[in-house]
């Protein structure tokens, strides 16, 4: 009964999600206020259900219901307390259920908070907050659904992975989610600028914040389980350039030029169209690191072959949301009025500088983690791209911008930001 | 920013001292000046050594918390990129296979591994090696390391033992035993190795203050001007 009513709890997110992601466009459209202010009840009933959803499958996990496919396969009954709740999201249907959870905990607090944003750039977020947890709810329901139920209930659970059962582990995935999923809030302000083709700099003063938190908790999200690594793996080793690691690093790397950017935005009524990008490459960057850590593709790109029911579907929500924000940003973006300009030997120049580097950093995390997959789905030749590749092209890349560093907040020009008694 | 220059000199310095590789002195002095960096931006905006220390003491209370935050976040950086040069460089491991009453020497530290022993936890069994720990001949907090081994998944896991000095650990784990009664071990001496956490948490709180500024805050944000008149009607 618990499970069912999770599951139908699911599916109402669902239906909210997708009265979400309509009602409140033609609101925008038509100018009705009714309209466009329901996106604000949606988001909320939506975190509702969900959370709803989410606490069911945790009592399914902590009573060890082993007729559930989900609790028998992860769960054990002398398993501790701690571990019996942490490894709801120690599995790939819960950390999935974890993952809109949190989609849905933003949109509400957007929808709770955004008292002061105009009404049609609430409207455009939460719709598009909306377009990306309907693509996860179906995800979910359609491939991963952790309420199913075993015909022959058995006796005892299979437990869940050892190396899972640590404290470190048990904070990790949600904080590291919090990051991840508090990008689409930036992701959403960017697609809901560009769908009203208008943008200054108050635009990056409400963006600022939300990245902010996301960045705070990717950050300790991504120490917390390097820590992890470190004393549970027993090497000894603290980072080891594995794609699941670089999965977590190029949302951060990202997002932290995306902070920096804003910062200009806002100051300087400038960078607009690349804050724009930035918001959506990040974004699109935690979409990947779900992806690959998501469908299987990275032990083995051939068993993604082999079960590719759920690959193939975030594949789908990756093209979509990727290819289509990008196109909408190829459209929208030239029609967009450029801001302010500034000299080049500035705060700003210096922030852009940090951009360029970060970016750049970025790429090539990216480039040393999708060739090997690429590479083995061409020719089925396996390498391994490590340390010494990272070493060699990242830590070059890091050293002028940390030589960059202390000049940005000093450089003339940014008694804008900075009170300063004289200069400026 | 005109002092930090000379804080360059502390890689040359570094160098010369230790006479050992040349890249990590380099990219300590790299950090030091990141650290630096930031702290010397944050006392020139207190007015630090321009004014008197009480009036810049009152100017640093004043100034938005974003500026605090940025100082942590960019020092923070500059921390964890000491953690890491130092825990590459001058990292100290031992691994061989040990039995009972065997002394292992790792970077001055002293380890006799004293025993095993068995224990059974809620959903595994453990293994238990009992470390007595001294440096120069002061005895030092004991160390266990084990190793789990979960029946219902047939797998086991290795529980590390963390000897914390500073920021520096000590690090023990195991690894199969063998038949004659010892147990593999690795033992590293990690120097600094903590600063590497202590980074991003120190950039973490330094987005957390420049979040709690007042002019930053999620519920009150300073608009374009057009949308300050509107507000000023309610």
């Amino acid at each position: 009964m618990i499970a069912e009513a999770g599951h139908y709890a699911l599916v109402l997110a669902l239906g909210l999600a997708l009265i979400q992601s309509v009602v409140p466009i033609v609101g925008a459209r038509r100018g009705d206020v009714a309209l466009m202010e329901m996106a604000r009840s949606t988001a909320l009933a939506q975190l509702l259900f969900v959370g709803a959803s989410f606490t069911l499958l945790t009592a399914l996990h902590v009573t060890s219901d082993f007729s559930v496919v989900n609790v028998f396969e992860n769960s054990h009954s002398a398993k501790p307390l701690i571990y019996k709740i942490t490894g709801v999201w120690g599995n790939h249907e819960g950390s999935m259920l974890l993952w809109v959870s949190i989609l849905a905990l933003f949109g509400a607090l957007v929808a709770a908070f955004g008292n002061n944003l105009p009404a049609s750039l609430r409207a455009h977020v939460l719709a598009v907050q909306a377009w990306v947890a309907g693509a996860f709810y179906l995800f979910i329901l359609l491939t991963s659904n952790p309420f199913a139920r075993i015909a022959q209930p058995p006796i005892e659970g299979r437990d869940l992975n050892p190396i899972l059962q640590d404290i470190g582990l048990a904070v990790h995935p949600p904080m590291l989610y919090l990051g991840y999923v508090g990008f689409s809030i930036s992701f959403s302000f960017a697609v809901a600028a560009l769908i009203e083709g208008r943008i200054d700099a108050a635009w990056a003063r409400w963006v600022r914040p939300w990245t902010l938190v996301a960045w705070i908790f990717l950050t300790l999200g991504i120490a917390m389980g390097s820590y992890w690594a470190y004393y549970e793996l027993g090497w000894g080793g603290w980072w080891f350039w594995d794609p699941v690691e670089n999965a977590s690093l190029m949302p951060w790397l990202a997002g932290t030029a995306l902070l920096h950017s804003a910062l200009v935005m806002e100051k300087r009524d400038a960078l607009k169209v690349w804050t724009i990008l930035l918001s959506i490459l990040t974004f699109s960057l935690s979409l990947l690191g779900t992806f690959l850590v998501r469908s299987g593709v990275l032990t083995s790109v051939h068993a993604f072959a082999t079960d590719p029911a759920r690959g193939v579907f975030i594949l789908l929500i990756l093209c979509v949301f990727i290819g289509g924000s990008l196109s909408l940003f190829a459209l929208r973006a030239p029609h967009l009025k450029q801001g302010g300009l500034f000299a080049p030997i500035s705060r700003e120049g210096a922030l852009v500088l940090n951009n360029l580097f970060l970016t750049t950093a970025c790429a090539t995390v990216f480039v040393g983690t999708l060739y090997p997959l690429g590479l083995e789905v061409l020719t089925s030749d396996k390498i391994s791209v490590g340390a010494p590749f990272f070493n060699l092209t990242f830590a070059p890349l890091f050293v002028p911008l940390l030589v960059a560093v202390p000049f940005g907040p000093c450089c003339p020009g940014s008694a804008a930001i900075c009170w300063r008694p004289r200069s400026g | 920013m005109a002092g930090i220059a000379a804080l360059l000199a502390i890689a040359v310095l570094l160098a010369w001292m230790r006479g050992g590789p040349v890249l990590a002195p380099l990219a300590i002095g790299l950090a030091v000046w990141v650290i630096a960096g930031a702290l010397t931006d944050f006392a020139e905006r207190a007015g630090l050594f321009r004014i008197p220390p009480s009036v810049s003491l009152r100017r640093a209370r004043g100034l938005p918390r974003a500026a605090w935050g940025t100082m942590f976040a960019h020092a923070g950086l500059g921390v964890a990129l000491i953690g890491i040069v130092c825990e590459t460089t001058w990292n100290s491991e031992y691994i061989a296979t040990m039995k009972p009453e065997q002394v292992a020497r790792v970077a001055g530290y002293e380890l006799k591994l004293q025993g095993l022993t068995q224990r059974q936890g809620p959903n595994y069994r453990e293994t238990l090696a009992q470390f007595a720990v001294s440096l120069d001949g002061q005895p030092l907090p004991a160390m266990t390391p084990s190793k789990r081994s979960f029946a219902t998944r047939g797998m086991s896991t290795t529980e590390a033992a963390l000897l914390t000095r500073g920021a520096s650990q000590l690090y023990v784990s195991l690894g199969d035993a063998s038949a004659d009664g010892g147990i593999a071990v690795r033992i590293y001496h990690k120097p600094l190795v903590l600063l590497i956490w202590w980074g991003p948490v120190l950039m973490a709180f330094g987005g957390m203050l420049s979040l709690s500024d007042r002019r930053l805050r999620v519920g009150a944000p300073k608009p374009a001007r057009a949308i300050r008149k509107l507000q000023a009607a309610e």
